[in-house]
């Protein structure tokens, strides 16, 4: 049975999803990690496949249990811009359906 | 399409690349080449030294002093000496010429004694260079360091032409995608000494990922078909093509190597990926048929490892050894290279160095983009299996 999805849930799978790529600062406490300045910027330049890594978590995580959801297959976009926090905004609360 | 490069500068420390000077008795080291202030500028000088194991008595010097005594020829060709150069000691000479350093060189002594001897420069090795005892002199080779200001720029170019998303998991694996691939990776030095060469390739990549002890890990299977170049400073040529074969590759990312690092980022809160060990396998298949290396099949093991303690002190290792599975006796078939490099992220230093914002950009731009590292490299690898021994700071970034 599939859990129910809303903020808490999310959240909880999305420190699971961060985790599991294994960057490390996203273990911290949650309140704590989506301050800016904390999260910058991963260094995707150079280690190109981190939104594939991400993504995979996700589908790994997401779709097992205990959540099992269904996850759309969208990778999120990396750029210099992005924060822990902005991709909570725009690609963690999109790609998941229940 | 993807695209990614990654660009080094490399400056060689001390001047020069240190070439291996051990010598030894039954196998010496070879040839090679000097540099020479000519109107301001370096200049290389390509020579043989040959060493005598007594000073030439004054009644032979006119005969070691003459270039025609002495004839070197390579596999095709034979080349001309230009000068004789002799020690104040009168036991050392130097056979001064213009020959390919990749040939095969053969040298021939005319005056008194008529005993050829072989170079192998291409694998680092000689056969005996002694003339024996009891003949006129007994002589051995000895390869000289260049003293210039060296320097290189590695890059790394990976562009996904075309790539197909699979998005199939199960049993912990996720095969993620099939690509078509177009590399090139290698190094642009200033002379041919340095550690130079390309490997360039298009082919097919598998790229499944899995996941062990709550973390993923990558892996990429490849088929592809790779050109080798190297440097031929003797020809003037920045892509001399040394090597062409298909190619079989494994890449994998050892489970639970990169734990140690990932929890010391937990507490730290160093948002950097956790790398593990990485290993990979390819096997070249033999090409041509022409004795050098592209005749051959090769396989290549590889490790790298990194320890981003702080974007003060990453340390990162590689190690590879490639081996010529069905190379003839006497070809040295087997070379081994390591090098460590200690590196750190600009934006860490960016406090101290302010001005680095106005040449690399704003704070967010610099973090994990532009780095500086001290690398220490030794041994012989591909594509150009030269022995150096190379001690190098240089800057790089990423795009």
């Amino acid at each position: 049975m599939a859990l129910i999805l809303n903020e808490e849930n999310l959240k909880k799978a999305y420190f699971e999803v961060l985790a599991t790529t294994g960057i490390g600062a996203a273990v911290n406490d949650g309140d704590l990690l989506l301050q800016k300045n904390v999260l910058v910027v991963v260094p995707e330049s150079m280690h190109q496949d981190f939104p594939a890594r991400l993504l995979g978590s996700a589908i790994h995580i997401l779709a097992g249990e205990p959540y099992s959801w269904t996850v759309q297959n969208l990778e999120p976009t990396i750029d210099k811009d992005m924060t822990f926090q902005s991709l909570w905004d725009e690609w963690m609360t999109e790609i998941v359906m229940a | 399409m993807k695209l990614k490069l990654i660009l080094l500068a490399l400056f060689l420390l001390f001047g020069a690349v240190a070439f291996s000077q051990t010598f030894d008795e039954n196998n010496p080291p070879v040839l090679i080449q000097s540099t020479k202030v000519i109107n301001g500028k370096y200049k290389t000088i390509y020579s043989i030294r040959v060493t005598f194991t007594a000073a030439v008595e004054d009644s032979n010097l006119t005969t070691v002093r003459n270039p025609g005594n002495w004839q070197v020829w390579g596999v095709s060709k034979t080349y001309s000496i230009d000068t004789v150069q002799l020690s104040f000691k009168k036991n050392k000479c130097n056979l001064v010429g213009n020959w390919d350093i990749y040939d095969n060189l053969f040298l021939r002594f005319k005056g008194g004694s008529e005993k050829v001897v072989k170079t192998d420069e291409a694998t680092g090795k000689t056969t005996h260079w002694g003339f024996g005892k009891g003949e006129a002199f007994d002589v051995n080779v000895q390869r000289l360091a260049s003293q210039k200001n060296l320097f290189a720029f590695q890059h790394q170019i990976k562009v996904k032409a075309i790539e197909r998303n699979l998005t199939l998991v199960g049993n912990g694996i996720w095969l993620r995608s099939l690509s078509l691939d177009v590399i090139s990776n290698g190094t642009f030095a200033s002379d041919d000494t340095v550690r130079n060469g390309t490997q360039s390739s298009i082919g097919l990549a598998l790229n499944p990922y899995y996941f062990a002890a709550g973390l993923i890990y990558r892996s990429e299977f490849n088929f592809s078909y790779q050109v080798e170049t190297r440097m031929n400073q003797a020809e003037d040529q920045l892509f001399d093509v040394i090597d062409q074969k298909m190619k079989l590759g494994v890449e994998l990312e050892l489970p639970f190597t990169n734990y140690p690092i990932y929890k010391l980022h937990t507490r730290t809160g160093y948002a950097r990926l956790a790398m593990p060990l990485t290993i990979d396998f390819n096997y070249l298949f033999g090409g041509n048929g022409d004795g050098t290396f592209g005749s051959f099949d090769r396989l290549d093991f590889g490790a790298r490892y990194e320890l981003a303690f702080s974007p003060y002190l990453i340390v990162q290792g590689e190690w590879q050894h490639s081996k010529f599975l069905n190379a003839p006796v006497g070809f040295d078939d087997s070379a081994n290279f390591y090098s460590i490099a200690f590196a750190q992220d600009l934006d860490a230093v960016k406090k101290t160095l302010g001005f680095l914002k106005f040449v690399l950009g704003p704070e967010d731009e610099m973090r994990g983009k532009n780095f500086i590292f001290f690398r220490i490299s030794n041994g012989r690898k591909a594509p150009a299996f030269q022995d150096v021994d190379e001690k190098a700071f240089g800057f790089g970034t990423y795009f």
